[in-house]
């Protein structure tokens, strides 16, 4: 037992002191327990003589915080002050600890009746301000240092009765204990050997934050003349004292106030530190911070000129994209998630992203929505919608634009809604924003559109919260929201991923129904390729960042050029499949976006790699009409 | 037909915190019955004085009815409260309601003063906090605002109050620094009382609106391209509200102790001085009193915070 707790212990140190607040609390307690060792014995007799002759002095020489109306040595008698006051903190926590503790423990060994009437009174108990509670106990006991340490100690117990019975259930659900129980492990064993070693850490974080609650506490106490009574003095007597010689020497009272501030702050801090330290997950933000961060604008773009570029058929395109790029800014080089790519959507076109995820689909998507969150950059040569440039600089006729010309469906529509607006409102909200409708106008449009994508009566489920629909239902919700505006072109990141099978075709046919009737051109996102091939007449497959194939559905099915597409579809069940063989999967790992590969992307993982494969990047140029590859292999003059 | 529904379970989560109410405030009348049966020494023998005879000190435990049953005191106990009767100060013979009533609205001022201050500082605050970092920008105001308000919050009431009546009062001369005299009396406690919940309050809807602001929904509402000011007002600050509410509603109860306190710093002639003088001066019925009142209040205030978050999120009602 022992040798397995050493290891988290040595874990927990390095995170511990990066805390900013670890190095001062530390070095602040540390400086305290010396003052409470030696304080006393080298200041004691200091704190204690009087000189009538030199009282209320300011700070001198002789005294360093001058002296109090009876003359005595300030500073000599903040420090000896230190052991009492820490000394009764640390006494009220050792009380409220054992009676917390064990009173936690009987409650989670408790019959289950006894266990809810015990937790429901520990709740209650916390309600109580712990200060509260201590004032109401020394009015039973009376006023007194005894009686003050008993009372704090009693009105803190609460806590750690709560902490101690909550780990204690958690821990005594685990399969070990229950192995214990069933190997006949009495009870006291069983806390000795299972329960407490378990429980210990977080106790300990617990001990450092109530000492310094509980030294605040008592000072507090003092402060009230329920405390300390003279002539024994701790930093709260110090302080009553003081404070009646305020106008005169205010350092006095201001000496001890800030000894207990400083030392209440120190325990708090260290405890944070500590408990930080033992809970890694509370430092991945952290840790982030600590890259260097480069400045400029949130999603900050740049742009190239490039002439004009119309369709095959002569029509300008819907989207146009161009060198669209999306970095992340990382420690070790920016993280590249999309990588240099460009295709085209024409009006009323549906074509899909399938790749694997990390493959940057959802950052095209974002970046194509001008979402792309802080502190990720998008730059392109050229991205345009209905001949619009996303790129420019007035934010607000853009959002204009966007939040009429383009709608956004998203993976997951639970958590994509708002649970706190009903659905009317947010549905509603578009027309309302973008075109100044009337609130009620936009309601029975929000009605009218909820009715398109098959929600059944839609003018009563306007008032209802998104908790109230099925996760179809949500989506729909979503989708009707992107129609308010007549978008031209509609997003969908993964818009079925998150819903049951029977569920997901009929979502893609209401996709499919707003395509032929509002002629609205879609970009729908998958890793599925089943979704993909069910509504899209044009596929872009995506690797690592960058699109690999440009191909149509048809070729797409029968012959595609990328070995990395052709793996893709191996990998794909379907009804034809030889239920003898094992299904394929593509071997390696795909390349992690910080430390892409020289060459082609996807050349360590290829079966047909060349030479040149692994130097020189392959671009995406047409292998036929409507058909483009970037792979070195396919463009080889066939053998 | 979403409305009765609501209503329902509303009108349930209303049953069940009044029965919870009711029990914990019968628990607390007998804490405050057994209160004076806890005290060492004769109560009889305290109000009878120190060179009473045995036959006096007999009169006044019959007039007291402390020679009744432990049970018949507390069933005359509880009827006496029922009556607003909560028996005489041992010291002034004043009756304790008149007590009460002389101080409770003092009491009041200043919490709701601090209350206003609390509620009205710390939700712009931590909003415009969470509106400057999120993202992780502005590293830099990030770290001095948590800095600010952990220094703040470590910071207990009697200090604030000290260095605040040291600074504003004897320093500056700006504020008075004791008593209930003049109207701005009361802005050096109620700032002290409410320094600290305000700085713990900032901070935690600084965290639920960076947590807010995280969320799926939001990016549908930059997805809309819904105004910024208004994903913050009404996309983010409904999501918000529920758990600043929660957590304001319990530092309420920590605002009561507050006053507790700062009021003897003050001399703010309210409860707290007199539970305070009444607990050195061994005045049982006037501390019961005050202790049952400050008890209820705490048990109130928890209790209906509870109950108001039934009726502001509409996902507890599925509960």
């Amino acid at each position: 037992m022992s040798r397995r707790r050493r290891s988290p212990t040595l874990q927990t140190a390095r995170p511990f002191f990066r805390a900013a607040s670890a190095w001062p609390a530390a070095a602040v307690l540390g400086l305290l327990l010396c003052l409470v060792v030696a304080g006393p014995e080298l200041w004691g007799a200091a704190a204690l003589k009087t000189s009538i002759m030199r009282s209320g002095e300011g700070p001198s020489a002789d005294f360093l915080l001058g002296t109090d109306r009876l003359g005595r040595d300030l500073l000599a008698r903040t420090v000896t002050a230190s052991r009492l006051s820490l000394g009764l903190a640390l006494a009220a926590t050792a009380i409220a600890g054992v009676l917390g503790v064990s009173l936690g423990i009987t409650i989670a060994f408790a019959t289950p009746r006894l266990q809810a009437a015990g937790l429901r009174l520990i709740e209650v108990l916390l309600g109580f301000p712990g200060i509260l509670l201590a004032i109401f106990v020394t009015a039973i006991i009376g006023p007194g240092v005894e009686s003050s340490v008993l009372a704090i100690g009693i009105a803190f117990s609460p806590e750690f009765a709560r902490l101690a019975s909550t780990l204690a259930l958690s821990v005594g659900g685990r399969d070990y204990i229950a192995a214990a129980r069933v190997l006949g492990v009495g009870r006291v064993r069983l806390l000795r050997r299972h329960v407490l070693p378990n429980i210990a850490e977080t106790l300990t974080i617990a001990v450092f934050s109530t000492t310094g609650a509980a030294l605040i506490a008592i000072s507090s106490l003092s402060f009230l003349g329920l405390g300390v009574q003279p002539p024994r003095f701790d930093w709260g007597r110090m302080l009553v004292e003081g404070v009646e010689s305020f106008y005169a020497t205010p350092i006095a009272a201001l000496a001890p106030a800030t000894m207990i501030a400083t030392t209440g702050l120190a325990l708090g801090f260290f405890g944070e530190a500590l408990a930080r330290a033992m809970n890694p997950l509370l430092w991945s933000s952290a840790d982030a911070s600590e890259a260097d961060r480069e400045s400029g604008n949130a999603a900050g773009v740049t742009t190239a000129a490039r002439p004009d570029l119309t369709l095959s058929d002569g029509t300008p395109p819907l989207l146009d994209v161009d060198g669209l790029t999306v970095t992340f800014p990382a420690p070790r080089g920016d993280v590249v998630a999309v990588d240099n790519i460009d295709f085209r959507l024409a009006e009323r076109e549906i074509v899909g992203i399938v790749g694997e995820s990390g493959s940057g689909k959802t950052q095209t998507a974002l970046a194509i929505s001008r979402l792309v969150s802080y502190p990720g950059r998008v730059a392109a040569r050229r991205l345009t919608l209905a001949g619009r440039d996303l790129l420019a600089a007035d934010a607000r006729a853009l959002d204009r634009f966007l939040g009429t010309r383009l709608a956004l469906v998203f993976q997951d529509p639970m958590s994509s809604l708002n649970p706190a607006l009903s659905i009317g409102t947010q549905v509603a909200e578009p027309a309302v924003v973008h075109q100044r409708m009337r609130r009620d106008a936009a309601l029975l449009r929000a009605g009218e559109r909820m009715g398109e994508v098959h929600i059944p009566r839609p003018e009563d489920r306007l008032a209802q919260y998104p908790h109230e629909f099925s996760g179809g239902m949500q989506q729909r919700a979503m989708i009707a929201m992107g129609l308010m505006n007549d978008p031209a072109l509609i997003v969908a990141d993964e818009p079925t991923t998150a819903l049951d099978v029977t569920i997901q075709a009929q979502v893609i046919e209401v996709l499919r129904e707003i395509n032929r009737r509002h002629r609205t051109a879609i970009l729908l996102i998958s890793h599925n390729i089943g979704v993909i091939a069910g509504i899209c007449s044009r596929v872009l497959v995506m690797y690592a960042g960058r699109i690999v194939e440009d191909v149509s559905l048809a070729t797409l099915l029968v012959g595609p050029a990328h070995p990395y597409t052709r793996a893709l579809m191996a990998s794909v069940p379907d009804v034809a499949a030889d239920r003898e063989q094992p299904l394929q999967t593509i071997a390696g790992q795909p390349p992690d976006p910080g430390r892409l590969p020289q060459g082609c992307v996807f050349a360590p993982r290829c079966d047909l790699v060349r030479a040149r494969c692994r130097t020189d990047a392959p671009p995406l140029v047409a292998l036929a009409p409507r058909h483009r590859v970037a792979c070195w292999v396919a463009h080889e003059p066939a053998p | 037909m979403a409305s009765t529904r609501w209503g329902r379970a509303a009108a349930l989560a209303l049953r069940r915190a009044a029965a919870s109410l009711a029990s914990v405030l019968a628990a607390l009348m007998l804490a405050c019955f057994l209160l004076v049966h806890l005290v060492p020494g004769d109560p009889a023998l305290r109000v009878a004085g120190l060179d009473a005879t045995p036959e006096d000190v007999a009169n006044v435990r019959h007039t007291l009815g402390l020679d009744l049953p432990l049970s018949q005191q507390f069933v005359n106990y509880v009827t006496g409260i029922a009556r607003l009767d909560f028996g005489k100060s041992f010291v002034t013979r004043e009756p304790v309601v008149q007590v009460i009533a002389d101080r409770l609205p003092k009491t009041l001022e200043l919490a709701t003063a601090a209350m206003l201050l609390v509620m009205g500082a710390s939700l712009p605050l931590g909003m415009v906090a969470a509106a400057l970092t999120h993202d992780d920008r502005n590293r830099f105001f990030d770290v001095a605002f948590t800095a600010a308000t952990s220094a703040m919050s470590a910071l207990p009431n009697f200090l604030s109050a000290t260095f605040l009546a040291f600074f504003f009062a004897v320093w500056l001369r700006w504020l008075p620094a004791a008593g209930a005299i003049e109207w701005s009396s009361v802005i050096l406690p109620a700032v002290a009382v409410g320094l600290r919940p305000l700085a713990e309050l900032a901070r935690i809807v600084r965290v639920e609106m960076l947590n807010a602001l995280a969320q799926d929904y939001v990016r549908t509402a930059r997805g809309k391209r819904v105004p910024q000011w208004l994903i913050y007002l009404r996309h983010v600050l409904p999501n918000v509200l529920t758990g600043a509410l929660t957590i304001g509603g319990l530092l309420f109860a920590g605002l009561i102790a507050g006053t507790v306190v700062v009021e003897n710093v003050f001399a703010w002639p309210g409860l707290g001085t007199a539970l305070v003088q009444g607990i050195l001066a061994r005045d049982y019925p006037v501390v019961q009193g005050i202790t049952l009142l400050l008890g209820f209040a705490v048990v109130t205030v928890n209790t209906s915070v509870d109950a108001a978050l039934t009726f502001l999120d509409p996902r507890a009602v599925k509960r």
